[in-house]
């Protein structure tokens, strides 16, 4: 596989290839530069990687059903739900840890389910579907607290999982990590990693060559909306309590960060290492500014035009692959 | 033989560029001292009108002082807010305020602020391990005056839309107040209507020409209540389209409440003087840095007045 | 057909009705290994339907299908492919956003069981995945990348590799060459050949009679539902062909 590839078109397939990552390195250096020790210390790393991690991993979810050719717009509302259900089952119940996380996931999974069945069985679009659950998160949530915070005398564990950590890594990035782990191995080195990737490229094709289209579709909802509860849990770790809209907000972070993470590791495609370095993008961004002191307007500059650049990045690499091909076609 | 494929190789790539990055940037530069003392400030909502004239009261004593401030705005996000937080510790802020967000939600931000020795004030945040102190124009007794007021011209019967809002702290205690107050006149029917988590004034609009409908036929006094102004102003337009007579009640006298009081279409609110209140909390600040790392003013009062059509006069010309 | 042929599939009366229309009037064909059947004719004559009730996408409202001699009375996609029986789709054969030795396994992938999780046994698919491109004569420019960057003759390729890799029996194409050029079409045709070498029974279905002639071993002409003409390689007459499938004698033939 020789490429007869000038030096120009070798520097344009690697901006294309790895455009998130030198858009994460371009940040760092900026940051870095104007104001080196606050934004290189060791505590304010550790800040980027935590305050990353819930949202990271509603992100993750969101990408398993980007993977797969669909999309989940309840994941903001199931994170908001489990980390308001986690408190809830401990304070007002007074149940375990292990029980609480147990009964709040199993909640979100369970409506993960109802999605994915509407979605892949009934054949409604996946907009409607999901947020259609959403909103049923959000009902949910109401009806158990009335809208209001829940916070109280919870089990030891929660504090320190929230803010201790091990050799200097926060214990929420640790989960964080555990989780890319676990969803890199399923996702690049097994059959159903492919399988997922190949429904979500041709769907039609796939069933052609008699893979569970609905199945592994369905399936990656419920996969979804455990992850997006397991990220909401993390963040009201976080807090120190359960909100009933806290982790709303991830839902938007959480497609730029996939779609930013389209510039990196599958060039134009969605992946888990792509959407971790976009979710590391967006935070390195906003904890930047926030060092440096830029007004509030800076932050909502900075995430609309990230995600309008990795929207275009995102094409643009898509659309390079086939004009490189062109021309291999022809020589 | 190390980058066996693409993927490896790429990620093997990514770490190298970060650290690479991450080595430059810090060997280009030197570190800068600050000499002037620095506020970090977190609005919850800067959206609210009271909270930006209250930004602007902290800003002003912060001017007078020769502090600087650094602002975020985290848009009703508690998560963002524990964020701030963080990276305030992280700029080396000398303190923070905090205000509106609940303080029991600012856990992780809060353990970090304690740790590197950085008071934390809140503004209507209430009360938590790691707080220095927090003040606040929500008290048991502004909380109660329109709603004694309310009771007061229904005569004591009638029916009520109260608009709650439990995420904000300020409006759970005013809708616990609403409960307590509201037990002593078993003539008046109370209606609870929680505003979403956005859009409120368009959803109090809607909701109180909806319940206008319901009560058409009712020749009883109606009455409007929301646990914050906006809503209360919102529910006017409805009341006028409706041809309805209800008493309208908030809180915080914003201007545009102000200007119905004067109008006659809304009954009363009450005022916190929010630039007062500002000043207030960057003076609380300065306690807490004088009194050092165990600093705990506990809840510091500000304060109200009432206002109906009767002294609505004295703030609006 | 030498002596080693071997009769694979038999399609005794079979015929398909949907509703108001007859896709197919009872009809028999048969199959056999080291030959290559073209199926002839023009758009809506019947020749996918034929094309379905051979892999079982369809079932047969009549008559039987036979396979091996043994008959088959549920013959379903399923079914026969387990037998070794492997179409190749005209338009949706191959995922572009998965490499070409994805493509080869997807869906029957090779694992390293490790306790407890399956994983991609990725070294030995690309080498056999490779070797087995090799010997059918298709020269991929990378096996790393999209399949979907590969040029359509090097995608239909890497379709056909793929029912080769599975189908033992019979191979059946649609169309694999309507959206090719001239030379990848040439290269296709002798990637077809190897496959009849290698004494698999193969079903092509084309529209072109060019193809026919320089392919077939037998021809089969459908019109308007029917098996109209049924040749052996010696007998073949473009002309004659061509007349066939028309149905009309002025029909031009190029």
């Amino acid at each position: 596989m020789k490429s007869n590839l000038t030096f120009v078109e070798k520097g344009t397939r690697f901006l294309v290839n790895y455009s998130a990552l030198i858009v994460l390195a371009v940040l760092i250096v900026v940051f870095g530069t104007l104001s080196p020790s606050a934004f290189f210390s060791l505590n304010n790393l550790q800040n980027i990687f935590v305050q990353a991690s819930p949202g990271g991993v509603v992100a993750l979810a969101l990408t398993i059903t980007m993977i797969v050719g669909e999309f989940d717009l309840s994941v903001g509302y199931m994170a908001s739900l489990a980390g308001l259900l986690v408190f809830g089952f401990m304070v007002n119940h007074h149940d375990s840890f292990i029980l609480s996380v147990f009964y709040s996931l199993g909640a979100t999974s369970l409506l993960g389910l109802i999605s994915g069945l509407i979605v892949s069985r009934l054949k409604v679009n996946a907009f409607i579907g999901t947020l259609g659950i959403g909103f049923v998160a959000v009902g949910i949530v109401y009806s158990f607290s009335n809208g209001a915070l829940i916070t109280g005398k919870t089990p030891h564990i929660v504090d320190t999982l929230g803010l201790g950590s091990i050799i200097k890594i926060q214990n929420l990035t640790l989960l964080w990590i555990c989780c890319i782990a676990i969803l890199w191995v399923v996702t690049e080195r097994t059959p159903l990693g492919v399988h997922m990737r190949a429904i979500g490229g041709q769907a039609r094709a796939a069933e052609l060559v008699g893979l569970p289209v609905a199945k592994i579709r369905m399936w990656a909802f419920v996969c979804s909306a455990f992850l997006a509860g397991f990220g909401g849990i993390m963040l009201s770790m976080r807090l120190g309590s359960g909100q009933p809209n806290a982790g709303n907000g991830y839902l938007l972070d959480g497609f730029s960060a996939t779609f930013l993470g389209r510039g990196f590791y599958r060039a134009g495609e969605f992946s888990v290492p792509g959407t971790v370095v976009g979710a590391l993008i967006l935070q390195v961004g906003y904890n930047g500014l926030a060092i440096i002191g830029m007004p509030t307007a800076a932050k909502y500059y900075f995430s609309g035009g990230t995600l309008v650049v990795a929207l275009a990045l995102g094409t643009i690499a898509g659309s390079y692959h086939f004009k490189l091909n062109d021309r291999k076609r022809k020589k | 033989m190390l980058a066996k494929n693409k993927n490896t190789r790429r990620m093997i790539s990514a770490c190298t560029a970060v650290i690479a990055a991450m080595g430059l940037s810090a060997g280009v530069t030197s570190q800068s001292q600050a000499t002037t003392k620095t506020l970090g400030l977190i609005i919850f909502n800067g959206q609210d009108t009271f909270s930006q004239l209250a930004e602007k009261g902290i800003l002003a004593a912060a001017k007078t002082n020769g502090w600087t401030v650094k602002t975020v705005d985290v848009a009703g996000s508690v998560d963002g807010a524990n964020s701030a937080i963080q990276n305030f510790v992280s700029a080396k802020v000398n303190a923070i305020i905090a205000t509106v967000v609940a303080s029991t939600s600012l856990k992780s931000g809060l353990a970090q602020a304690t740790k590197a020795g950085i008071p934390v004030v809140s503004q209507s945040g209430g009360l938590a391990p790691g707080i220095a102190g927090n003040v606040t124009s929500v008290n048991d007794v502004s909380n109660a005056a329109p709603l004694l007021d309310m009771a007061k011209v229904m005569g004591g019967k009638g029916r009520v839309l109260a608009f709650t809002f439990k995420p904000g702290l300020p409006c759970l205690l005013r809708e616990n107040t609403l409960d307590s107050v509201m037990s002593k006149y078993p003539n008046i029917t109370v209606t609870k209507s929680e505003l979403p988590s956005d859009g409120h004034a368009a959803y109090a609009a809607s909701t109180t020409a909806a319940w206008l409908q319901t009560n058409a036929s009712y020749s009883g006094n109606l009455a409007v209540w929301a646990c914050y102004d906006d809503p209360a102003v919102a529910a006017i337009s409805s009341i006028t389209a409706s041809g309805k007579k209800a008493f309208v009640y908030g809180y915080n006298g914003s201007a545009d409440a102000l200007a119905a009081i004067k109008a006659g279409t809304m009954k009363g609110t009450v005022f916190f003087d929010p630039i007062a209140t500002g000043k207030a909390t960057f003076a609380a600040v300065l306690t807490s840095l004088k009194a050092g790392k165990k600093a705990n003013l506990g809840t510091i009062a500000a304060p109200f007045t009432l206002i109906t059509s009767a002294n609505v006069a004295t703030l609006l010309p | 057909m030498n002596s080693m042929t071997e009769l694979i599939l038999q399609l005794k009366n079979v015929s398909k009705k949907y509703v108001g229309l007859t896709a197919l009037h009872p009809s028999d064909l048969d199959l056999y290994s080291g030959e290559i059947l073209v199926i002839l004719g023009s758009n809506g004559a019947g020749k996918s339907t034929l094309l379905k009730l051979m892999c079982g996408a369809e079932s047969s409202d009549s008559g039987e299908v036979i396979f091996l001699g043994a008959q088959q009375k549920h013959w379903s996609v399923a079914t026969s492919r387990s037998l070794g029986v492997e179409v190749v789709h005209q338009e949706l054969a191959v995922v572009g956003e998965l490499n070409p030795i994805e493509n080869l396994y997807l869906g029957r992938e090779l694992v390293v069981h490790k306790r407890w999780w399956p994983f991609l046994a990725r070294r030995v698919m690309r080498k056999e995945g490779s070797d087995l491109l090799r010997s059918l004569g298709a020269q991929l420019s990378s096996l790393k990348g999209k399949t979907v960057e590969l040029s359509g003759g090097q995608r239909q390729a890497v379709a056909i590799a793929r029912a080769v890799g599975w189908g033992e029996k019979l191979i059946i194409l649609d169309e694999p060459t309507a959206a090719l050029g001239i030379a990848e079409t040439a290269e296709v045709e002798q990637m077809i050949r190897t496959l009849r070498g290698r004494g698999l029974a193969v079903v092509l279905v084309t529209h072109r009679l060019d193809q026919a002639k320089n392919l077939a071993d037998r021809v089969a002409v459908v019109r308007q539902g029917r098996i109209v003409g049924n040749f052996l390689k010696a007998d073949i007459e473009v002309g004659k062909l061509a007349i066939l499938i028309t149905g009309e004698e002025s029909a031009s033939v190029v």
